[in-house]
């Protein structure tokens, strides 16, 4: 335990000593013209990052934080999803009501029969069971006319549907041998068939026996014949070495009609279900979507859950407005163009709302699933532009609403009433001014006078640019009063706008008018 | 200056705000949020948005009661005064906010009569809350 103690003691001597180093280093030997050139040259991303800093800091941005991580979990965890039923015309024969159930892997049978059962039992007058599996690794059978990818095993009924006779294992298309001849591979009898009655083979309706390996466009892409092998399921499944009853598609025959919602509940009961088709008598075919698609009570409840958010969060911003207000005034005062207040609240709004939002819906993804996720998105997102609207109008002023800035001159002339002033001195005081002006790097600065009458010309690189500046003139007369002419030329050789072009010109002015006053006030 | 005028003064002061407005506002969203949802939600989430929409309606008006605060103060309040201007204040949100509580208490009552009994207090407190907002009665130096 005393390590410990030690162990912090030591810590917080170290930061106590840092920090006085620090406080040491900023009041000893750094002038103030030093420290607030160090303070303008500040990158505008560093500037951001120290208001957005300050503005997190309140408590009203902490609890506006909590009430959105709060708010977001309620649409996500009342979320609720739903499957969606897609109709299309089935161009095979059908008969009566069926359902075909492709699964995305090789299933137990028993586990699959018995979940349809519980649902739908009562309406299931047969059901068909069937194995589709593309193969990783090829088979290579002397009889066959090329190296088997696929493997199907389909009931007696089917087989003989298909060849018309159940003698044999199952058929395949022959390499030089006759079709309707027998070949034998390794114990098992093949029949030989034309590959145009393999392509042809269908499950039920228009599903094809072969299984759909891709689409172009609506047209299922099927293997080619000659690489499908057809088994009876059982002799399929050990030449697959399966050691238990699998399936990958069964087709249930129905007695009657069966509501679709009814038919819904088999899919939260099964896993792994690749499609699933309930045929009708009149040619139509529903298609279930296994993506689940969030109910429109779900999006109900993030809409709601949205307002309030938004009404809460906008009353609580609105309380920070006059803070955010005077921090741009005074960032205003050192060169924030009049959108600064924009992006400020653009940045507290993401950071605080849509960065919350989006970190908190990884979150839920992870814990709810998608449909909570996507829910909490809705809000995230809504909140966020509501927010972001309100406070942006709010915050700016009706003349910046209507566009309408006031001209910034480039010309200024100041009159001093006082004659005793000596020229050489107010000189040098302008030139110092012009020097010590932090929002430019001085290039050049000369000036003449003589008796009454002097002329300072400055050449100002804006550092907030790397291409452009300004020419600063200033003409000085002395009779019974000092008038100071001040004329400014904005100059560049890149494309700045006109914003930019104010600023320079009233940082430059402001500075020297500003100077000469206090100067004489001193004086 | 008695407990009464200032129970007065917090009344007609809080109504001039926008925070009472919000808070009816938030009280009737809140209430819908809660038919709506169900009971899939955590409670506490529920129970804690009366919380925050109290917060934000003091947070709305934070400026008004402050300079509220001074004022009383300069024309003589004491503290007693004060803690009666505040608890005025403290009540009008509470007694706003019971629909939502008892909605998400009792979310197995009617569903239309918890949703008719909201929008009837909702409208009536925002009528009340205009027309003292309209006379505008309320100067400190009247007190």
């Amino acid at each position: 335990m005393w390590l410990l103690f030690v162990v912090v003691y030591a810590a917080v001597a170290l930061i106590a000593l840092l920090g006085v180093i620090k406080y040491t280093r900023i009041e000893v030997g750094h002038r103030r013209k030093y420290a607030l050139r160090v303070r303008t040259s500040m990158s505008r991303f560093l500037l951001l990052t120290k208001v957005l800093k300050l503005l997190l800091t309140k408590p009203a941005s902490a609890l506006a934080i909590i009430a959105l991580v709060i708010i977001i979990l309620i649409p996500a965890t009342a979320a609720s999803y739903s499957y969606v039923w897609v109709t299309s015309k089935v161009r095979g024969p059908v008969e009566g009501y069926a359902i075909h159930i492709e699964f995305s892997e090789v299933v137990k049978r028993d586990e699959a029969i018995n979940a349809i059962m519980k649902h739908i039992g009562s309406f299931v007058q047969s059901y068909s069971s069937y194995l589709r599996v593309v193969l990783e690794e090829p088979l290579n059978l002397s009889a066959a006319q090329d190296l088997i990818y696929v493997v199907v095993g389909v009931d007696e009924k089917l087989l003989k549907e298909l060849i018309g006779r159940t003698d044999v294992s199952g058929c395949v298309v022959c390499r030089d041998t006759i079709q309707g001849v027998l070949a034998e591979e390794k114990g098992v009898k093949l029949l030989c068939v034309s590959p145009s009655k393999l392509a042809s083979a269908t499950l039920i309706g228009d599903e094809p026996l072969l299984p759909v390996q891709a689409y172009v466009g609506v047209k299922p892409v099927l293997p080619p014949p000659k690489n499908v092998l057809i088994l009876k399921r059982g002799e399929a499944l050990q030449l697959l070495n399966v050691t238990y009853d699998g399936i990958s598609d069964i087709v249930i025959i129905l007695s009657s009609y069966i509501p679709p919602n009814t038919i819904s509940s088999i899919i939260s009961e099964l896993s792994g279900i690749k499609s699933l088709r309930y045929y009708l008598t009149n040619g139509t075919v529903l298609m279930y979507s296994t993506i689940p698609l969030p109910t429109e009570r779900s999006i109900i409840v993030a809409l709601i859950a949205s307002l309030l958010a938004s009404i809460i969060i906008v009353s609580i911003y609105t309380s920070l407005l006059p803070e955010i207000k005077l921090l741009y005034d005074r960032l205003a005062i050192q060169g924030m163009p009049p959108w600064g207040i924009t992006l400020i609240i653009a940045i507290l709004t993401s950071t605080t709302i849509l960065g919350v939002g989006v970190v908190e819906t990884g979150i839920i993804y992870g814990i709810y699933g998608g449909v909570s996720a996507f829910t909490s998105l809705i809000t995230s997102a809504i909140v966020w532009v509501s927010a972001f609207s309100y406070l942006n109008k709010k915050s700016k002023p009706k003349s910046l609403l209507t566009d309408v800035y006031t001209p910034v001159t480039k010309r200024y002339d100041l009159v001093v009433k006082d004659a005793e002033i000596d020229v050489n001195e107010l000189v040098d005081t302008i030139c110092e001014l012009i020097r010590s002006n932090e929002f430019f790097i001085v290039d050049e600065v000369s000036a003449r006078s003589q008796d009454s009458i002097a002329y300072i010309h400055a050449r100002l690189h804006y550092t907030e640019t790397w291409g452009s500046g300004i020419d600063l003139n200033v003409a000085i007369s002395k009779n019974s009063e000092v008038l100071v002419s001040i004329s400014v030329t904005p100059w560049g050789i890149e494309e700045i706008s006109e914003a930019v072009v104010q600023n320079m010109i009233s940082l430059a002015v402001s500075r020297v008018v500003g100077g000469i006053r206090s100067w004489v006030y001193k004086a | 200056m008695g407990i009464q005028g200032i129970v007065s003064i917090a009344i007609k002061q809080l109504a001039r705000g926008s925070g009472l407005q919000i808070a009816l506002l938030t009280s009737l969203v809140i209430t819908l949020l809660t038919l709506v949802v169900g009971e899939a939600p955590p409670r506490i989430l529920l129970l804690s948005l009366p919380v925050f929409s109290v917060l934000s309606a003091i947070f709305t008006d934070v400026h008004n009661i402050r300079s509220s605060f001074y004022a009383l103060i300069l024309v003589g309040a004491t503290i007693r005064h004060v803690i009666a201007y505040s608890a005025t204040i403290a009540l009008m949100y509470v007694a706003i906010y019971v629909l939502p509580l008892a909605a998400i208490r009792f979310f197995t009552l009617p569903e239309y009569c918890l949703l008719a009994l909201s929008l009837f207090t909702a409208v009536v407190a925002l009528l009340i809350t205009y027309y003292l907002h309209a006379r505008s009665v309320f100067t400190l130096v009247t007190v």
